[in-house]
């Protein structure tokens, strides 16, 4: 939504495309003070929340009098002795007009309002049922590429309520090939986190790795494990080495085992992606 | 099999056909729905048109196509099918109309206005032949050997990312084969994992549901810890005895790349240049969506023409782009010949093979003349004595031995890992998805099977889930178009499922809201909850 100040500190040029576009009568001949004034009193009328608050109305069963205050708020001339239906209809076509001038052909339309209006109730049940927090302990880690691996966090409220003030750290160990007791890791990093940050993306050395993170209380440098996060495993970034070649005969699937010997062709990375071309506006 | 014994190697192209599931019955129309109308129209019926004439023509020629049970379910939707009959309908009188209005404008629009007539009739003409299922035309096609339908995970959700929930692959995989034999009738061979998104493990699953071949990307391959001898170029078997075929990263840059790739040709038609936008508000107004947002008809008169602004394109000339077509077929078939003549010789003579897969919706919706190029491609081929084309198990009663291996974590998206599916824009939803998938554990736990009503709603629960799990929302909000849509769905699917967790979690089931949601979330619903006890509980 745009305000008055958003329009004040528009060009005399910017309004003027934009008083036009909106079809506003002689905005040729006016000045900058009036251009503000005519835009914010278009808006003010066309603001989401006005224009669901009067479908509302509309769908509901509105009383005579307030189907003239509407229409009058927004400038519509009644004849006397105008039926209920012919009023909305009237309502409903200004709208429609203005929501068309106000946004372009880029914009909803007043029947797109309508019936997501129609749609918001159920809708608002829904979206309530997401969830900021789950309200329980947990420390997920996943890899994103051979260098960098995703952790997000979640706390009970008894949690939350002893670390929200505390010093907090993720503790970032390298476990690759063994089984980690809290101290064995190869080697640890540390990284100051904030408890409502909930998610954090780490830089690891090494691809084709494992890691397991941890979510510590630093109390004067002596740290208290909160949660302990599953293994992740970073992708190869290169071809491995592991020494040996396995084959299988398919008549009678009898294995073969030898010395890894160089491959006969190498092939690199394609340099095209999925989304390179195709999917380009979804 | 005689006949393709004595070639010197073989191209296997494999089409990854998949939608998100955008069906919203609720609505007469609704604007997402169309991207399942503009792929009907420009990509599933020209191919199902390609491979039609091929075969007429006699023609040997071999693919494997996927079509995601998302894609295949809207395209065997009654109501779907009445929606897109309605919208085809529409689009040809509309083309009439612009055969009418070109008369007086440049001679080369009112031809093409003619052509796109004749098009949308034709296209027309071969939905209600098939009386409105498509799929029964590639069901012809796969039966008489010419391609083979595979399947693809559940929703198309991007498996790397749920590796901590066994049970949450079995059901994507596990759901996946179970409709493709309803509609089908006999199981997949071949299953297309989305994205390409491999983890060590993953073969577990497919192998476990009778899964036979996937397909993975370059670096699946070449940066396993025993990089195949062959490269990608044979197949290889996995430990647990699924087989694996690689793409070819040099097919896919010739027809993939925007920038050096034959789709981007100054002759071919420019994708953004559609009389949704060009012709005047009133007159298009009928044919865009319904609230008045302009958007494509797939009537469009521009080509390519160079690196120039929209305004400045020139006008299509359909010889040329023909032609064009032709000869990029033509090259294609020098270069893959030149390939499998390398190849085999430093193969010391054992066969390979060039396995190039594409999303299916490149050819014709983007690659408008993408058709074109395979028809003419089929035919050289088919033709010719070096290079032959071959479905993937055939390939196998080929070769004798195939070295086993594990194939490396990769994706074919952005970078080749998971960064598209996992990043600051949309790495909120998986604290939800996670969570989700406990859930559904803890409601195993409790459920009562006896209980009608509750079994119902737990069906429901999986929909809800499956349906969130898509991998199109994090890719939509990771490339930025239609973000909004993809956060609504994402979170009206968990918010769904939340609601109907807590209701079998406490006593209270809300029959007119559950009623609601089979209603509006209406994807597979021919899946009994048996079929979801089966899998969640130890599989097939």
């Amino acid at each position: 939504m745009i305000t008055t100040t958003d329009y004040e500190k528009m060009k005399l040029k910017e309004l003027r495309r934009l008083a036009r576009k909106r079809g506003i009568k002689g905005y040729y001949r006016m000045r900058k003070k009036d251009l503000v004034e005519a835009l914010t009193s278009l808006s003010r009328v066309l603001t989401d929340e006005n224009v669901k608050k009067i479908t509302n109305l509309l769908e509901g069963n509105p009383r005579m009098s307030e189907l003239r205050k509407i229409a009058k708020s927004m400038g519509l001339k009644l004849r006397r002795k105008m039926k209920k239906s012919e009023i909305i209809s009237l309502i409903e076509t200004e709208l429609s007009d203005r929501l068309r001038k106000e946004l372009g052909v880029g914009g909803r339309s007043y029947v797109g309002y309508r019936e997501e209006l129609r749609e918001s109730v159920c809708e608002d049940i829904e979206e309530r049922s997401v969830p900021h927090s789950y309200n329980e302990d947990r420390l997920k880690a996943l890899p994103v590429n051979p260098n960098w691996i995703h952790v997000y966090w979640d706390f009970s409220s008894d949690t939350y309520s002893k670390v929200k003030s505390g010093k907090l750290k993720l503790l970032v160990h390298d476990v690759t090939y063994i089984i980690f007791d809290g101290k064995n890791a190869h080697r640890t990093f540390e990284f100051d986190v904030h408890p409502d940050m909930r998610k954090y993306y780490v830089e690891v050395p090494n691809p084709r790795a494992n890691y397991i993170v941890e979510l510590v209380i630093d109390r004067d440098g002596e740290y208290k494990v909160i949660m302990r996060s599953n293994v992740v495993e970073t992708p190869p970034s290169c071809p491995g080495n592991l020494g040996r070649e396995e084959w299988v005969e398919l008549k009678s699937m009898r294995m073969e085992k030898m010395k890894m010997r160089e491959p006969l062709v190498k092939s690199g990375r394609a340099r095209v992606d999925s989304s390179e071309m195709v999917k380009k506006d979804g | 099999m005689d006949e393709i014994v004595g070639k010197s190697g073989y191209f296997l192209l494999v089409l990854h056909a998949h939608l998100p599931y955008v069906h919203h019955p609720e609505r007469e129309e609704f604007l997402e729905e169309r991207w399942f109308f503009e792929a009907m129209t420009e990509t599933y019926i020209p191919l199902l048109e390609t491979f039609e004439k091929l075969s007429k023509d006699g023609v040997e020629f071999k693919l494997v196509i996927s079509f995601s049970p998302p894609l295949m379910e809207m395209i065997v939707n009654p109501s779907m099918q009445e929606k897109y009959g309605r919208h085809l309908r529409k689009l040809l009188e509309l083309a009439e109309k612009e055969v009418e209005r070109t008369r007086e404008e440049d001679p080369r629009k009112h031809r093409m206005a003619n052509f796109y007539r004749e098009r949308f009739e034709r296209a027309l003409e071969i939905f209600e032949n098939l009386d409105g299922n498509i799929l029964a035309g590639f069901i012809e096609l796969h039966k008489s050997g010419f391609l083979e339908i595979i399947t693809c995970n559940a929703t198309h959700a991007f498996l790397p990312l749920f590796r901590e929930y066994p049970h949450v692959i079995d059901l994507q995989i596990g759901l996946a084969v179970e409709i493709y034999e309803r509609l089908m009738g006999f199981p997949p061979n071949g299953m297309w994992i989305a994205e390409c998104g491999f983890f060590p493990d993953l073969d577990s699953h497919l192998s476990k549901f009778g899964i036979k071949y996937f397909f993975l990307d370059t670096h699946g391959f070449t940066f396993s810890e025993t990089p195949p001898r062959y490269g990608v170029y044979r197949p290889i078997m996995t430990p647990e005895g699924v087989f694996a075929f690689a793409r070819d990263p040099q097919s896919s840059e010739q027809i993939w790349s925007a920038e050096i790739g034959y789709p981007g040709d100054f002759n071919y038609r420019e994708f953004y240049r559609d009389i949704g936008f060009d012709r005047e508000y009133d007159y298009i107004k009928p044919y865009i969506d319904k609230s008045g947002v302009r958007v494509n008809t797939g009537i469009k008169y521009h080509r390519i023409t160079g690196k120039v602004d929209l305004s400045e394109k020139d006008l299509y000339d359909l010889d040329r782009a023909i032609e064009t077509a032709n000869n990029h077929a033509h090259d294609f078939l020098i270069k893959k010949r030149e390939q499998v003549k390398y190849l085999q010789e430093r193969f010391e003579g054992e066969i390979p093979i060039i396995v190039a897969p594409f999303d299916a919706e490149l050819f014709g919706h983007w690659w408008f003349e993408g058709p074109w190029f395979l028809d003419k491609f089929f035919r050289l081929v088919s033709k010719d004595e070096i290079l032959g084309t071959i479905l993937p198990l055939d390939f196998l009663k080929l070769i004798d031995k195939v070295q086993i291996i594990t194939p490396a974590q990769s994706s074919w998206g952005a970078k080749g890992f998971n960064d598209v599916w996992l990043n600051g824009k949309n790495d909120w939803i998986y604290p939800h998805l996670h969570k989700a998938s406990e859930r559904i554990i803890e409601i195993l736990g409790i459920l009562n099977r006896k209980d009608k009503l509750k079994m119902r709603a737990f069906t429901q629960m999986i929909r809800e889930f499956l349906l969130a799990q898509a991998s199109d929302w994090p890719f939509i909000m990771t490339t930025g178009t239609s973000v909004e849509y993809a956060v609504r769905r994402i979170k009206r699917h968990i918010g769904r499922f939340n609601r109907i967790y807590e209701s079998l979690k406490g006593n209270g089931i809300d029959v007119n809201e559950l009623e609601r949601y089979e209603l509006l979330d209406d994807i597979f619903s021919e899946i009994s909850h048996e079929d979801i006890l089966r899998i969640l509980e130890g599989g097939k």
